[in-house]
């Protein structure tokens, strides 16, 4: 068993093979050797953490992930990958914005490539398909180009 | 709380490289951050440029910054016909019974000797080996070096019982690069029978052979019988389509496999027609090909037909070639469709000859996801023709690679070649401004109007086109992803190939 205590102070009782998903944890406890010393997740609140513990859990037996998609696959196959997500990814993934975004910052702070990895092609899903104008709408991002930006940017597309 | 703004670079490189290509442009379009993320992103910017240019990645461990440069070099030199680099190969081969020219390697066959040149690219200074097959003189042959392979037809033989009715034929499944039988077909010899009248010989008026990954089809024109065509897995040696059940009608021209599912047969019947079949890959005669779509040409004046029909395209390649960072898209080529038309009063030669350019996609679309029973779809040339294809007057012999053909015009003077794209989006995203004359994109529609068509025959697809003098007159020119490759003759005897010039981008 391997505690971690979250930035607000919530402590958990994991078990090794599920916190060892986290490959910062899996140094940490490296580092520490045998020891019952708590591990601190400064970057981490509880609410978040909750959701990161639910994934590890479920996936605890997964295999390793690969390096293979590293060499970037067509982009074709990335967004059928992105597509081919589990129904329990789906619907753990079905979450407000915040958090969503909180989940990738945990995951990369964790470094938990697979949670990484789904976060992001969720966040992806969110954006296929769309206008810019739905993009900015979705994201509450701020046009924040000068008209001349914007016409480049508009014309660099037209011819890329 | 934490907003998409908020997210640190590389994640947002890694959402944004889960986006399909249109995708990807709007989300950049967005904001200076995410358009910043792009812009400083070689892997998103790469990744635009496969899509771009119809490619798929090698899967190299190049660094993305390289694979960038090294894709947009291609494109803006092709685009301006800028070659690097030359190398001229010497060959001094007496002249080729048929020329392959698949995954960077040009081969020539005569007779019983066989010659594969490596050309020469930005990584590899190439090199050529030739084989005697000695006992086995060539009829036709294909090849394809990725999965090293050599596969010939060999000859008739012409000492053959004097009265026999059948003939045995073979087909040799060989190592390119050392002539061994091939490891990896089970039976390194597919063999067999036709029926052949005694008096006729050779039996063989026109052989095509055509591999796409595991599947290979031969295509036989015979004398006096009906066309055959034998489709293996060259693997397992097992049949997967056998015409001699069903008797193909003697009208059927050429054969091309599309894929490792589906072939075309092409038809000199009626007004001419383009035959789609698919294949369920299940061994011969359990499930054979279906006929999926009748694709037909434009309609005839009385008492005028199709005298040839035959169908131009490039190798199917699903893999790179080794140290290739990236490769056109199987899915992605053209089919050009040389047709040529006579009538009761117009003389055979006498110049109605054209070139009817369509993009795969326009057959591909058709093939049911499942085997369907349903009767083979009518497609007459009114319902496809004017929007999906390109119908040219042009009886020079043309080359095809992917999207990009090149044909020769005729000149009289200086040789000169055109290179047609009819990959839109890379011809709009390198069309040069200041619209030279040699550039140009041709979105007008091409009217043509001649007494052998019942009405005018208008077609619309566009394309870019890029002419280039290239000094002397060459036997033929060849293309693939970076090389403009010229076979030339000895000017002494035509019947040597002399030399081959590479030029490459």
């Amino acid at each position: 068993m391997v505690i971690l205590i979250t930035s607000d102070n919530v402590k958990y009782v994991v078990e090794k093979d599920v916190a060892e998903l986290s490959v910062l944890v899996k140094n940490m406890l490296e580092d520490i050797g045998p020891s019952d010393e708590p591990i601190p997740l400064h970057n981490v609140t509880s609410t978040v953490f909750n959701k990161v513990l639910e994934y590890c859990i479920y996936h605890r037996n997964d295999p390793p992930p690969s390096d293979d998609d590293e060499g970037c696959a067509s982009p074709l196959h990335k967004y059928l990958a992105s597509h081919i997500c589990s129904e329990w990814d789906q619907r753990f993934f079905d979450v407000d914005q915040a958090l969503l975004f909180d989940i990738i910052l945990a995951a990369n702070y964790l470094d938990i490539k697979t949670l990484l990895d789904d976060a992001c092609k969720a966040v992806a899903h969110l954006i296929q398909g769309k206008s810019t104008e739905e993009i900015r709408g979705i994201f509450n991002i701020v046009n924040d180009f000068t008209p001349e930006e914007e016409a480049r940017v508009k014309k660099e597309n037209v011819s890329s | 709380m934490a907003s998409i703004t908020s997210l640190p670079q590389e994640i947002l490189v890694e959402i944004m490289t889960n986006l399909d290509p249109s995708s990807l442009v709007r989300c950049a379009s967005t904001c200076r951050l995410l358009h910043g993320t792009y812009r400083n992103s070689s892997k998103l910017q790469y990744m635009l440029e496969l899509s771009m240019n119809e490619m798929r990645d090698a899967g190299t461990d190049a660094p993305f910054p390289d694979r960038l440069a090294r894709i947009r070099e291609l494109r803006v030199n092709w685009s301006d016909m800028k070659c690097v680099n030359y190398k001229s190969v010497n060959l001094d081969i007496s002249f080729h019974l048929s020329n392959e020219f698949v995954g960077g390697v040009l081969a020539f066959a005569e007779g019983q000797s066989f010659k594969a040149v490596w050309l020469p690219s930005t990584r590899d200074a190439g090199r050529t080996i030739k084989h005697d097959t000695h006992e086995t003189p060539f009829q036709n042959f294909t090849i394809d070096p990725i999965q090293d392979l050599l596969v010939f037809l060999e000859r008739e033989p012409q000492d053959a019982p004097l009265l026999s009715t059948t003939r045995l034929f073979r087909v040799h499944l060989r190592t390119l690069s050392s002539n061994d039988y091939h490891q990896d077909a089970k039976q390194p010899v597919l063999a067999f029978t036709l029926p052949a009248d005694p008096d006729v010989r050779p039996v063989i008026r026109q052989a095509v052979l055509h591999l796409a990954s595991d599947v290979l089809g031969l295509f036989l024109v015979p004398w006096r019988i009906s066309p055959i065509l034998l489709i293996w897995n060259w693997r397992s040696g097992d049949l997967i389509y056998d015409s001699r059940g069903d008797d193909l009608a003697y009208s059927i021209s050429y054969f091309v496999l599309l894929n490792p599912t589906s072939f075309i047969l092409a038809s000199v019947r009626d007004n001419g027609c383009i035959l789609l079949y698919g294949l369920s890959g299940a061994t011969y005669p359990a499930d054979p090909a279906t006929l999926v779509a009748i694709f037909h040409l434009p309609i005839l004046k009385p008492f005028q037909y199709v005298s040839g029909l035959s169908i131009h395209m490039g190798a199917f390649q699903d893999k790179p070639a080794p140290g290739e960072l990236f490769y056109t898209v199987p899915e992605s080529r053209m089919l050009v469709f040389a047709i040529s038309y006579a009538g009761l009063d117009v003389p055979h030669d006498s110049g109605h000859s054209y070139q009817l350019f369509v993009h795969m996609s326009s057959f591909l679309k058709h093939l049911p996801e499942s085997s369907v029973d349903r009767p083979p779809l009518d497609i007459f040339w009114d319902a496809w023709g004017e929007q999906e294809t390109r119908f040219l007057q042009c009886r020079e012999p043309i080359y095809v690679h992917g999207s990009r053909v090149v044909r020769i015009i005729p000149s009289k003077f200086v040789g000169r070649i055109e290179i047609l794209d009819f990959n839109m989006a890379r011809a709009h995203a390198s069309n040069n401004p200041k619209g030279l004359p040699d550039h140009y994109i041709q979105t007008e529609p091409s009217y043509i109007s001649s007494n052998i068509f019942e009405s005018q025959v208008i077609t619309r697809r566009p394309y870019r086109s890029s002419t280039v003098e290239v000094g002397e007159f060459s036997l033929c020119y060849l293309i693939d992803e970076e090389r403009l490759v010229a076979v030339q003759i000895d000017s002494h005897n035509y019947l040597i190939v002399d030399k081959i010039d590479v030029d490459w981008f």
